[in-house]
């Protein structure tokens, strides 16, 4: 393991990443060691053996057309969607639909609530008429039938 | 707080003004490093590393007007062009071209006694040998001279997985290409 570290320290020394202090350090252990000396060696030639896929690679005319006219484009298309966003999802429209939308809502539910629990009466049916079916009213026809019904059990 | 530098501020302006020159001077600044180190990575002949390359460019514009700051324009792309890489070398594009008419690798040709071309493609099969990462590390370091803290925000990783990375991948190649260099 000790080998290691001076080979990594050779390598960064290679890199220009290490520091001076560690330099002397470097340089104190390979004064001694072959193998790591032979390490350090066979950086340079390694680095120099990547020559041939060294050299930057030219992009294609075709792609280099494509990306010119897609970045017009793009711009043609952020003007239009710029103008809508800016007329109607504006933050302070979002906002003033979002409350409004709530609004809405609430006064939606309230009403569908009560509509749900109002009770169903045929138009034919008068007010009065419609008390006498009505369980709540006492001496209403379905108090009677109740009563009867319990009178049996 | 990080530094600013030149192609960061020209991107920041081409979100606030959508104008397409900027986008072509960062295309034409870029295109050939980026287009170069996914090529490395992947090992993709340059057809498909073009491919990574323009999905690449597309997020630069699609983001344009978004980017915060938080690292340098260059090491953004760079990170964008480096996971799609990885991506593509998932996906199982990863492809290496053998030339058929490379010499035997038993024979003892030292490197430079074979054509640029033919030690290119025995670079690039020694490179094959790495993994993706370790490719990427040592492509950033080798081909586009970044430093080790450059590295290490393009890959998000610490310093020390990029001295690991570099680390190991040279000392495996130099196991492969032993004798020929």
């Amino acid at each position: 393991m000790e080998h290691e570290k001076y080979q990594r320290m050779a390598m960064r020394l290679a890199d220009k990443e290490l520091d001076d202090a560690a330099k002397q350090e470097l340089q104190s252990h390979l004064s001694i060691c072959p193998e790591c000396t032979a390490f350090a060696n066979d950086l340079g030639p390694l680095s120099d053996a990547f020559s041939p896929l060294q050299k930057e690679e030219g992009v294609n005319g075709a792609l280099n057309t494509f990306m010119s006219n897609r970045a017009i484009k793009a711009t043609e298309k952020v003007s239009l969607l710029e103008q809508i966003r800016e007329t109607f999802w504006g933050r302070q429209h979002v906002l003033r639909y979002a409350g409004l939308a709530l609004i809405l809502g609430a006064i939606a539910g309230g009403a569908g609530f009560k509509l749900q629990n109002k009770p169903i009466t045929p138009s034919y049916i008068s007010a009065e008429e419609e008390a006498l079916f009505n369980p709540v009213y006492p001496g209403s026809i379905t108090e009677v039938v109740n009563d009867e019904h319990k009178e049996s059990l | 707080m990080m530094e600013q530098d030149q192609d960061t501020d020209l991107y920041i302006k081409y979100g606030e003004t959508g104008d397409p020159k900027l986008f072509r001077a960062l295309w034409d600044k870029y295109k050939g490093a980026v287009l170069t180190t996914i090529m490395r990575i992947t090992l993709l002949p340059k057809e498909g590393a073009e491919d990574i390359l323009q999905e690449v460019f597309i997020k630069v514009m699609d983001e344009r007007g978004r980017f915060t700051p938080k690292a340098k324009f260059g090491t953004w792309l760079y990170r964008m062009a480096v996971n799609r890489s990885y991506n593509a070398v998932r996906d199982k594009k990863e492809q290496v071209e053998i030339d058929d008419r490379l010499p035997d690798e038993k024979a003892d040709y030292a490197l430079d006694r074979l054509v640029d071309k033919e030690r290119a493609i025995v670079l690039k099969k020694a490179l094959g040998e790495l993994n993706e990462r370790q490719r990427a590390a040592l492509t950033l370091r080798e081909f586009q001279e970044k430093s080790y803290a450059e590295i290490a925000e393009i890959m998000e990783v610490s310093l020390d997985a990029v001295e690991s990375l570099l680390f190991h991948a040279r000392t495996k190649l130099k196991s492969i290409l032993k004798g020929r260099i």
